[in-house]
């Protein structure tokens, strides 16, 4: 456990110093933005009437990504409030319906992600997604990188309606948009 | 040690006022420094405990704060959340380490403008130091567990300083006033106090200078010194007291040593007459046995004496009858024959009794110059007791008593006759006077044993004895159970004196016979 964490905290120091010289291989990027969702889970909570309070808690991704083998190596053995983490691959938006977080990936096309995000959208699921527009289309969070650094973007309208509770130690470090649905 | 003996020994000797004075506002200082002490330090525990608290509390707010910062890796906001400690002015560092695979690593760091301090290598926490101008402490920021980094947090103690100060100046200012107060109030107090030990010790100055006795103190109170005080002028007046029946005691006692004096002096007067009229009795006693004999003398020697002047007048008338014849022619053969027979008879008897008369003459002169003179001389012991018993005939005679004596004849003393004489003489008369009745007839005993180079003569008669209860006082000078009938009692006292003196020897009453009294008396043979 205590090496593990060790090797996550590794990936977070490579991640910085790749970050640093502006660069980002792919790579790195992925264990970085796997280990965001990690934590993610961890300063979140969900209703306890979503999903058994013992079940794993499911961290999707949609469609088939190279994204994948790293947050299944993220994951490995992690635990959030005695609650196992479990990687899966979703295809289609009703096999994301009892996701707790939701990773779309950069190569997922705009309609996809308008349908999936839609239906997913007042559901106690965390949408997490890349793109200046995933957050306005209804996406509760982005990731972007700053000054090579992985950062993320909360829109607090659609966390709120998804219902889920956000820590506000989360959002101290989030940028927060008060971003409505696509309508508004 | 010195120096605490050096103002031991002064305190002792100041007045009692200054120790008054001195006690109250030592004990003020002591007691108020004391406390000032125990209040700095329960003010300076106090107050670092509340500043450790206020800075724990931030702690944990940063610490929870920037859990997020360091799950996320952002340093900008872990620095963000650092910045809240400007509010706290006495912090001087903040610092958040990220832990790494091995080692800790300063993430976000925060610092002070006033200080020069920076955020140390190895953050370690530190409270709890009494003597520190800051104090540090650690925080560990965890998640869920898993230990993410550390918070340093440090803070400068000027303030508890400043507080500490203000506490100082406070107490300095209150101790001040105390003293001040104390010191009136000792002023007050130790009027009240000593004022009455300061009038009782002067009192008892003048009473030591003036030896007036009859100086009392006056009592203020009913507290120690009141009864101090009393008792003082209790003493006071068991010494004017006792002073009186002392004196009074000192004049008995001279009185009475000059009346012992006094009495003394006619004791030892009275005591010289005495020992003068004991003398001039013995004297006289003796003197008087001396006339005795005399008188004894005459008596014995008239017989002789008288017969010899019979037949001389006798034989006076005879020759002159013849002469007459003679004359006349008458003268016949017959008358011549009766007158020469008659001569012969007369002259012889004339010749018999002055011889006698002369005999008698020397033996009483021989007693008597042994009795009245202190002469020593060698003597034969059994005729001279003849002797002596010759010269009492006259007083024997009177009576139908026996004398006896038995003695070798062959003993020849060499001692002082007269004493002896003296002795036997006293020793008879006494048996003469006392022993008998008159008309009995009594045996005298005077029984002489040679024993060694002592003569033991036991002397001894049958009469009515001497009773027991005046053994012991036989010998006593006046002692006589027939003083109206002319008894000095100095017979006996005599006889022991010359025995035990003059003779050399001893005298005894022996106890026991039946009747009689018996004397042994022992003297040397050579005197």
């Amino acid at each position: 456990m205590k090496y593990r964490l060790a090797q996550w905290f590794l990936v977070l120091l490579l991640g910085a110093q790749v970050s640093a010289v502006g660069a980002l291989d792919s790579d790195l990027e992925y264990r970085v933005k796997a280990a965001f969702l990690y934590n993610f889970a961890r300063f979140i909570e969900w209703p306890a009437t979503y999903g058994a309070a013992a079940s794993d808690i499911e961290v999707c991704v949609f469609g088939k990504s190279p994204f994948t083998a790293a947050l299944e190596t993220a994951l490995a053995g992690k635990q959030v409030n005695g609650r196992n983490l479990q990687p899966l691959t979703v295809n289609t938006g009703s096999e994301a319906d009892n996701c707790e977080i939701l990773y779309l990936p950069e190569d997922v096309n705009e309609r996809e992600i308008q349908n999936v995000v839609s239906r997913a959208e007042g559901q106690p699921i965390l949408t997490v997604g890349e793109g200046y527009q995933f957050n306005r289309s209804g996406g509760i969070v982005r990731f972007l990188l700053e000054d090579g650094k992985v950062r993320f973007e909360v829109n607090l309208s659609s966390a709120e309606k998804s219902g889920l509770k956000i820590s506000s130690k989360l959002l101290r470090v989030a940028k927060t948009i008060e971003g409505s649905g696509p309508s508004g | 040690m010195r120096f605490t003996a050096f103002t031991a020994l002064r305190f002792r000797d100041l007045p009692i006022r200054q120790k008054i004075r001195l006690a109250i506002v030592g004990t003020t200082v002591v007691t108020l420094m004391l406390v000032i002490v125990a209040f700095s330090v329960f003010e300076s525990v106090a107050i670092r405990h509340q500043i450790e608290q206020e800075l724990d509390v931030r702690a944990q707010i940063i610490a929870a704060n920037s859990v997020a910062a360091l799950a996320f890796s952002d340093a900008d906001a872990a620095t963000e959340t650092l910045n809240a400690l400007r509010a706290a002015p006495n912090v001087q560092v903040g610092c958040i380490y990220i832990e790494e695979v091995d080692k800790r690593r300063l993430f976000a760091a925060y610092v002070s403008g006033k200080s020069g301090t920076l955020c140390p290598n190895r953050p370690v926490s530190r409270t709890g130091q009494f003597i520190s101008d800051d104090m540090a402490l650690t925080r560990d920021i965890e998640l869920d567990g898993d230990p993410l980094g550390l918070l340093y947090i440090q803070a400068d103690l000027g303030e508890l300083w400043q507080r500490l100060l203000v506490v100082g100046q406070l107490s300095l200012f209150a101790l001040i006033a105390s003293v001040l107060f104390a010191f009136l109030l000792a002023g007050l107090l130790q009027r009240l106090i000593a004022g009455p030990l300061v009038t009782l010790s002067e009192v008892a100055d003048s009473v030591s200078t003036t030896r007036d006795y009859s100086l009392r103190a006056v009592k203020v109170g009913n507290d120690e010194v009141g009864q101090l005080i009393d008792s003082f002028n209790d003493m006071l007046a068991q010494i004017d007291e006792r002073n009186i029946e002392l004196q009074k005691a000192r004049d008995n006692l001279a009185d009475q040593v000059k009346e012992s004096q006094r009495a003394n002096q006619e004791l030892s007067r009275a005591m010289d007459q005495l020992r003068q009229t004991q003398n001039q009795l013995v004297q006289t006693e003796k003197m008087a046995s001396l006339g005795g004999l005399v008188a004894g003398v005459a008596h014995e020697i008239n017989t002789p004496v008288g017969v010899g002047v019979t037949a001389a007048s006798g034989l006076k008338a005879k020759t002159e009858e013849l002469v007459t014849e003679y004359r006349e022619g008458k003268i016949r053969r017959s008358s011549l024959d009766e007158y020469t027979e008659y001569a012969v008879a007369s002259t012889n008897m004339i010749l018999r009794n002055l011889e006698r008369a002369a005999d008698l003459i020397r033996s009483f002169k021989q007693v008597a110059v042994d009795q009245s003179s202190s002469e020593k001389r060698r003597f034969a012991l059994r005729e001279y007791i003849d002797e002596v018993l010759l010269s009492l005939r006259p007083q024997i005679k009177k009576t139908k008593h026996v004398v006896i004596v038995e003695c070798p004849d062959a003993l020849v003393m060499n001692s002082f006759p007269g004493a002896l004489s003296q002795v036997l003489t006293n020793l008879i008369m006494n048996s003469l006077i006392h022993a008998f009745n008159d008309d009995d007839t009594g045996q005298l005993k005077v029984d002489v044993a040679q024993d060694g180079d002592r003569v033991e003569i036991i002397y001894s008669d049958n009469g009515k004895g001497i009773p027991p209860e005046h053994h012991e006082k036989v010998f006593d000078p006046f002692f006589t159970t027939r003083r109206g009938s002319g008894g000095s009692g100095l017979g006996m006292h005599i006889v022991f004196n010359l025995v035990t003196t003059r003779l050399g020897g001893s005298i005894e009453l022996l106890p026991g016979e039946e009747q009689g009294a018996r004397f042994r008396i022992r003297i040397p043979i050579e005197r």
